[in-house]
C-alpha cells in the first residue's frame, strides 16, 4: 500500500501487526510504546523522521483509547495527572530549546540513544532486581515493593512554601489528598518535580515519556501499579500530543500510516488494559522491567551498529529484537489473562 | 543484500526510498494528492487538522469497542465490566 506523505509502499498487514502490539503494551504497561514503533517503522522500510512522526500520533491515539479504558476501570488518578501536567509542559519546552542546541552540534542522534540506553537499562535492570529481592523476601507481602520505605518518606516530606495565595481562591496549602492513589498527603510540589523531569527526557528523547513515569510513580512515590499505568498514560495523552503536533507541523507525519495501525491498536489495547485487572501487579512489574531490557539492548545494538559500514546489520538485528521481545510479551500477556480467567472461574465453580 | 540464490532482498538500510517515491502504486488518487498538497500548503491547519482526526478516531474506537462489549455482555446474559470489578 503506498504512503502519499512518507512516500514509502508498506504491506498493511505488517502495520496491523505492529498496531496490534503496541496497542497490548501500551494498555498492559501504561507507556506510550515509543521505542517498538519507531524500530519497527524502521524495519518496514519507512524513513527514520518519519517512523518518528507518525510513531508519536499512534502514541497519542493508543494512550487516549487506553486512558479512557483505564478511566473506566477506576485506575487514573486526574488530580495527580493534572498536578504533574503543571511541571510537564514546561519541560517538553526546554527539551525542545536543548534539541535545537544538540542539533546544531551535531551530536543529537549519539546523546539520545546514550540517553536511551542509560534510562532503559538502570530501569529495567532495577525492577528486575526490585522482582527477584521481593521473591527471597519471606516477610514482604505480596507485590509489595523494595522501595516501599523511601515512597513513603516521599510522600513525607515537606516542602515550603506550605500554602501559596492564588487569585480568587485566597492561601491555598500545598499539600493534596491522592484518594485514588492511596496517599492521604503529598505536596505538590514532588509531583511537579517527577512531571518536569519525564517532560524533559520525554521531550530530548522524542517520546511520550510512559517508560520513564511508571516505574518512578510506582518505586518513588508508592503509587498503586494500575494507577501508576492509567495516570501514566493520561500523561503521554498530552506528551504525544505535542509530539504530533510539532512533527506535523514539519510534515512528518503520515496521518493514513497512522490511523491504519490505530485501528489495530485498539484491538490490542482491550487484551492489555483488561489483563491488567486479571494479572498481579508484581507480575505486571517484572514484564516490563524485561521488555524495556529489551529494548536498552536493541538501542545499544543500533548504537554499535553506527560504528562502522561492516555493522550495518546490527541496526536491522536491532528491531528484530525488539519486535522479537514486543511479540513474545504479547503472548505471555493473552496467556496469563486465559490463565488468570480460567482460575477464577474454576474459583468461582468450586464457591458454588 | 543478495541470497545464495541470486534473489534480491530488500533490508531497511538499503530501501531506496526515491524509487518507491518514482513508483507510487496510486491508491485512491484523488486523497493522495489532497494528503500531499494539503500538507504543504496549509502547515498549521495540516498540523491540527492531524491532532483532531486521530484523536477523534481514538474516541470513536473506544466507543464502537465499549458498545461492542456490552453488546456481547448483553448477549451473554452478564452485566458490563465496572471499576469495582478490577479489584
Amino acid at each position: 500500500m503506498w504512503f502519499p506523505n512518507a512516500e514509502v509502499t508498506v504491506n498493511p498487514a505488517l502495520l496491523l501487526l505492529l498496531g496490534v502490539m503496541v496497542g497490548t503494551l501500551s494498555g498492559f504497561f501504561g507507556v506510550g510504546g515509543g521505542f517498538l514503533i519507531t524500530g519497527g517503522l524502521l524495519v518496514f522500510g519507512v524513513p527514520p523522521v518519519f517512523a518518528v512522526g507518525t510513531g508519536l500520533a499512534l502514541i497519542m491515539g493508543s494512550s487516549i483509547i487506553n486512558t479512557l479504558k483505564h478511566c473506566h476501570l477506576g485506575n487514573v488518578d486526574l488530580r495527580l495527572g493534572l498536578i504533574m501536567l503543571i511541571g510537564t509542559v514546561p519541560g517538553v519546552f526546554f527539551a525542545e530549546q536543548l534539541n535545537s542546541t544538540l542539533d546544531d552540534a551535531g551530536i543529537i542522534g549519539p546523546v539520545i540513544r546514550y540517553v536511551y540506553i542509560v534510562f532503559l537499562a538502570v530501569f529495567g535492570g532495577f525492577i528486575i532486581y526490585d522482582h527477584l529481592k521481593q521473591r527471597r523476601n519471606p516477610t514482604a507481602a505480596e507485590g509489595e515493593i523494595s522501595t516501599a520505605s523511601l515512597a513513603r518518606r516521599v510522600q513525607r516530606m515537606r516542602i515550603p512554601p506550605h500554602a501559596i495565595w492564588l487569585p480568587g481562591l485566597g492561601r491555598v496549602p500545598t499539600y493534596v489528598a491522592l484518594p485514588v492513589s492511596g496517599i492521604d498527603q503529598l505536596s505538590v510540589f514532588i509531583p511537579v518535580i517527577v512531571g518536569f523531569s519525564v517532560g524533559f527526557f520525554a521531550g530530548l528523547l522524542g517520546a511520550g515519556g510512559g517508560f520513564l513515569l511508571m516505574p518512578i510513580l510506582i518505586f518513588g512515590m508508592g503509587v498503586p501499579t494500575t494507577v501508576a499505568i492509567g495516570t501514566d498514560l493520561f500523561q503521554i495523552v498530552v506528551t504525544g500530543s505535542w509530539g504530533t503536533f510539532i512533527y506535523a507541523l514539519s510534515h512528518n507525519v503520515d496521518p493514513l500510516m497512522a490511523i491504519i495501525m490505530l485501528g489495530a491498536a485498539s484491538v490490542g489495547s482491550q487484551l492489555g488494559t483488561a489483563a491488567t485487572a486479571f494479572v498481579e501487579p508484581a507480575r505486571i512489574r517484572i514484564l516490563y522491567g524485561v521488555t524495556i531490557m529489551g529494548g536498552a539492548i536493541s538501542v545499544a545494538l543500533d548504537q554499535v551498529s553506527t560504528y562502522s559500514d561492516s555493522l550495518d546489520f546490527l541496526s536491522t538485528l536491532a528491531s528484530v529484537v525488539l519486535l522479537s521481545v514486543a511479540g513474545t510479551m504479547c503472548l505471555i500477556i493473552a496467556g496469563m489473562m486465559i490463565k488468570a480467567k480460567r482460575e477464577r472461574k474454576e474459583l468461582a465453580t468450586a464457591d458454588d | 543484500m543478495v541470497s545464495s540464490t541470486g534473489e534480491s532482498h530488500q533490508l531497511f538500510h538499503d530501501y531506496d526510498y526515491r524509487r518507491a517515491a518514482d513508483s507510487p502504486r496510486l491508491w485512491r488518487p484523488k486523497m493522495n494528492e489532497f494528503l500531499t498538497s494539503y500538507s504543504s500548503d496549509h502547515t498549521l491547519l495540516w498540523a491540527l487538522l492531524i491532532i483532531g482526526v486521530v484523536a477523534a478516531a481514538a474516541i470513536s474506537l473506544h466507543l464502537f469497542w465499549t458498545g461492542v462489549f456490552q453488546a456481547v455482555a448483553a448477549l451473554l446474559g452478564r452485566r458490563p465490566k465496572t471499576p469495582e470489578d478490577a479489584g
